[in-house]
């Protein structure tokens, strides 16, 4: 394999790389012993990084850790040996972790230790636009912020010392734009962890949070905090840019400041404003906000989400009797993500200066649309088919009720992950999706009063990461839910990372393999209300969800496929045999098409046709197709 | 006020650089199919040129067919990735119907590169439906013998497949044919002109407009557009995988970005698997052709 440019030893070397890459080069210059986290959007390939450079330099532990609770706690128990730690995880990662740390930053860090919460504005992936500043107010934890890709790298690694400087836990805050953003890095020089023995550090009382110790960290923490509301001012990617004569101040930090800096060059006005970039947003930078007051007459703050800022400044100008005006979200939206447009139609409107480049776009207005392209389930989908068996039953039951209409319809309690994606036509059998692990949770509640069937959809890497409590409750309660783990052998919503279901670790070293029907049989779950299908195979799925159906009390369907995206990529060169269509047999009815819904058939010259590149030759579709048009390419 | 674009008025149509502090470009298409790697050599070339370079992506779910746009900047005092509507130097898409659904970003002097390789969307054809004109139609109920689901519905009652039965398609109510929820859109019944009274007509949720609609839009608003078959051309090369790198050698060949055609040629190398190297600069040749005749032509 050859070193990709981001694991090379040659500091000052320039390439242009990947936010999440530089991210992860940053942890790695830091000297990092130990980096644990769980997928997500737009997280994951920090950790991927730091598993491709651990490949060249495997002198660090890292993992995909069962969830964000666990891989917190993991980097902490390494923090509390001495060793600088890394936690990694999207942003709704951090309410799965929260209550680790919050009470771990009572205590700070003794090996330097970093979380990293990457934040999704616009919802691009996630299920919030959460924004995690917050928890920095939150836990009185320091929140760093990086303008461009070079920053994140420089800054994170900074973060390190920081936090062994301050005995400190620190968040570093990105989002998807800077995550997935590319831009050009220079790599530093590598820090080498020191040769020593980290054994885990005595302070006992520390690290036990009995009421009476406690309340001792808790003192610690707030004397911490006085100190890092100091420390702000001076931190070394804060950046306070007074202009003489300048009237207006513009407070901002990360991306959005890349938007107010170039929207200050198309505006012409980089000379006529003082701006404030601040490096670190939590505790925020008193001195420097009140010099910046001091030489305005009127602030305006520019960040993405809430008004974390603006709060903040609109408070600290009121304690300081400053009568002046700060406006924020008044000219910039609450949700959503920012762009450059957005950031000139907010400076222009708080300017009250006409928006010179309202009419530059052509215009659209006559032209034809594109069609939207929302993203569906892969050709050769093995969730597609537990959906069609669930569906096939369903019309079963409404077929068969004697008032066909009145069937009180089954509820689908649903999860996170590809599988989310069966909410669009054709095959709508999602009804909630709320948090991971959520399905089983909310099917135990639906339960208790839905007259229907009730199902809980949940993903083999969603079950262990938080759906194992949601069966033991219904086992425990006897609650009458049937729980469909949808076993594709990965995480594939996130990019196909490997989880304890699958054996694999990060790096690709083998790990122990936790057999998934082990821990559902371990609930104490009845064995005849257990069945493990293939979901390729529908007879074999439909008889399990109607059994399932007719037996009371809690009942698991473990229905297992591989996911056909990673079969292609671990089977690269092995021979697909397509289907193609029988156009004798076919009436073109487009019941494959219109009910099922693999996106390798298709109409071609107003004849159902299969995209023979696509079609992963699974052959669920022959036995869907009413007229046995539908047949192997070799079957001829 | 200083627009990036102040030179407009006096722009030499396609044979020369514009000299400005930063360029504009952005590379769309569907996922998976290589516009992410196109935008990265164009960055990496543009490092290599000197230039700071930001690259910005909307993909959402790309690896499942969707929409993916690549927005890079270059030059030597931006900062941010994302260019504002209107402001753009190069439009390079790889799918016919993504130029279309970008257009918001050009603006009459726009460079617009596209292929006609079109990927009609799976909802397009989920989301089909019918509609009944409910002036026309007497109730005679004609469709509803001839409804083709209907039939296979009823039939695979009997049948042991696995089809999913939704029930009756149509019904008359009131007198009048409904269309119901499992009407599947196969427009069997309009083919095969059943109604009497042409009261059926097909009914589209989304459509995917017709190419040379696509292509005449797009030649509508801006000056310098450019449409090529780049699957064909790389299937001519050796290999269709190489289409973005066709449509890469016709950017170079119209020289109107200060990215050198050496330049992008060894970056291409760099990113492509060495087995393909020849396939690749053949497909760049082309593409390079295609813009040089292109730009004599102007
Ligand atoms: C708390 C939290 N962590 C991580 C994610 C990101 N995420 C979305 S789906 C998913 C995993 C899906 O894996 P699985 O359940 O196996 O379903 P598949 O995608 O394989 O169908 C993850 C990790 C999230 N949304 N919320
Ligand atoms: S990536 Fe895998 S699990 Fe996800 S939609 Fe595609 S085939 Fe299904
Ligand atoms: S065999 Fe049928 S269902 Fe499977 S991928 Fe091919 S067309 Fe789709």
């Amino acid at each position: 394999m050859n070193k990709p440019f981001y694991a090379l030893d040659k500091p000052k070397s320039k390439g242009v790389v990947l936010g999440n890459e530089a991210l992860a080069r940053g942890v790695f210059e830091a000297g990092i012993q130990v980096a644990a986290g769980y997928p997500g959007t737009p997280s994951s390939e920090i950790m991927e990084t730091l598993a491709e450079i651990y490949h060249f330099y495997p002198d660090f532990n890292i993992e995909w850790s069962t969830n964000e609770a666990v891989g917190f706690q993991v980097s902490l128990g390494a923090s509390m040996c001495g060793a600088r730690a890394f936690a990694c995880m999207k942003h709704v990662g951090v309410n799965v972790a929260a209550d680790a740390f919050m009470t771990a930053s009572y205590a700070g860090a003794h090996g330097g230790f970093v979380l990293l919460s990457a934040d999704d504005p616009n919802c691009y992936s996630s299920q919030n636009e959460q924004d995690n500043r917050l928890y920095g107010l939150h836990a009185l934890c320091p929140v760093f912020e990086a303008i461009n890709v070079q920053e994140a790298k420089d800054i994170i690694k900074y973060a390190f010392d920081f936090s062994e400087e301050f005995k400190t836990l620190v968040m570093m805050r990105t989002t998807t734009r800077l995550n997935h953003a590319r831009g050009d890095l220079t790599l530093g020089s590598i820090k080498k962890a020191e040769q020593k023995d980290y054994n885990f550090d005595e302070d006992r009382s520390r690290w036990t949070f009995l009421p009476s110790n406690a309340r001792i960290q808790r003192v610690t923490q707030l004397e911490r905090y006085e100190k890092l509301r100091e420390v702000s001012n001076s931190f070394p990617y804060t950046i306070l840019n007074i202009h003489d004569g300048a009237k207006i101040g513009i407070i901002s930090s990360g991306i959005p400041y890349s938007y107010v800096n170039d929207a200050l060059l198309k505006l012409d006005l980089t000379n006529n404003v003082s701006t404030l970039k601040l490096g670190m947003v939590f505790p925020q930078p008193e001195d420097l906000m009140l010099k910046l007051f001091e030489h305005s007459e009127r602030i305006v703050i520019v960040e993405e989400l809430d008004p974390f800022l603006e709060d903040f400044a609109k408070k600290l100008a009121f304690e300081h009797n400053i009568p002046i005006e700060i406006e924020g979200k008044k000219f910039f939206p609450r949700n959503g993500e920012l762009n450059l447009s957005k950031v000139i139609k907010g400076l222009t409107g708080f300017l009250d200066i006409p928006n010179p480049f309202i009419n530059l776009p052509v215009d659209t207005h006559d032209l034809h649309k594109a069609s939207p392209r929302p993203p569906v389930l892969c050709a050769g989908c093995s969730h597609r088919h537990t959906f069609y068996a669930l569906k096939l039953i369903e019309q079963k039951y409404r077929n068969a009720s004697i008032i066909p209409d009145e069937m009180v319809e089954p509820c689908y309690s649903s999860d996170i992950g590809c599988y989310t994606l069966g909410f669009y036509k054709p095959i709508e059998a999602i009804d909630t999706c709320i948090c991971m692990g959520g399905s089983i949770g909310m099917a135990n509640g639906i339960a208790k009063l839905h007259n229907g069937p009730v199902f809980a959809l949940i993903g083999d890497s969603t079950f262990f990461h938080t759906g194992v409590p949601g069966l033991i409750n219904a086992v425990y309660n006897q609650n009458n839910i049937i729980v469909v783990i949808l076993d594709n052998s990965a995480t594939a919503m996130t990019g196909f990372q490997p989880h304890p279901g699958t054996g694999q670790k990060i790096t690709g070293e083998p790990g122990t393999k936790v057999p998934l029907e082990q821990i559902v049989r371990g609930t104490g779950i009845q064995e005849d209300h257990l069945w493990i299908v293939d979901s390729n195979k529908l007879k074999e799925t439909t008889n399990a969800i109607e059994q399932a159906i007719n037996i009371e009390g809690p009942s698991v369907i473990i229905s297992r496929h591989i996911c056909s995206l990673l079969e292609k990529r671990i089977h690269r060169d092995k021979k697909v045999i397509p289907v193609e269509i029988d156009e004798e047999k076919c009436s073109n009815c487009m019941i494959c098409i219109s009910n099922f819904g693999c996106p390798a058939i298709t109409m071609k010259n107003k004849k159902v046709s299969v995209l023979q590149l696509q079609c992963t030759g699974c052959k669920v579709c022959i036995d869907v197709c009413p007229n046995g048009a539908i047949h192997l390419k070799e079957d001829t | 006020m200083a627009l990036d674009t102040k030179n407009h008025g006096n722009i030499k149509k396609g044979n020369h650089i514009e000299e400005k502090d930063n360029y504009n470009a952005l590379c769309v298409g569907i996922g998976g199919t290589g516009v992410i790697r196109a935008s990265m050599i164009l960055g990496w070339a543009a490092l290599q040129e000197g230039f700071k370079v930001r690259t910005a992506e909307t993909h959402g779910m790309s690896q499942r067919g969707g929409s993916v746009s690549s927005y890079l900047r270059f030059g030597k005092t931006l900062e941010n990735p994302f260019m504002i509507e209107g402001d753009l130097d190069v439009l390079l898409a790889f799918e016919i119907s993504e130029a279309l659904r970008n257009l918001n970003f050009v603006n009459k002097d726009t460079l617009i590169i596209a292929s006609t390789n079109s990927v009609i969307p799976p909802s397009v054809l989920t989301y089909q439906t019918l509609n009944i004109d409910m002036n026309k139609c007497v109730g005679c109920g004609n469709c509803l013998a001839h409804c083709v689901p209907n039939e296979v519905f009823l039939e695979s009652r009997y049948k042991n497949s696995y089809t999913l039965i939704k029930g009756p398609t149509r019904r008359v109510i009131n007198g009048y044919t409904r269309v119901l929820q499992s009407c599947t859109g196969c427009s069997q019944c309009i083919i095969d002109k059943v109604c009497p009274f042409d009261a059926i007509e097909a009914y589209n949720e989304f459509e995917y407009p017709e190419i040379s609609a696509i292509t005449k839009d797009i030649q509508s608003v801006a000056q310098d557009v450019l449409i090529l078959d780049a699957n064909e051309i790389a299937i001519n090369a050796g290999n269709i995988l190489a289409a973005n790198v066709v449509l890469i050698g016709t950017l170079a060949g119209m020289n109107r970005i200060p990215l050198s055609e050496n330049v992008l040629k060894e970056t291409v190398k760099q990113f492509v698997p060495k087995k393909a190297i020849d396939v690749n600069m053949r497909a760049f040749e082309r593409g390079f052709q295609e813009g040089v005749n292109f730009r004599q032509n102007l």
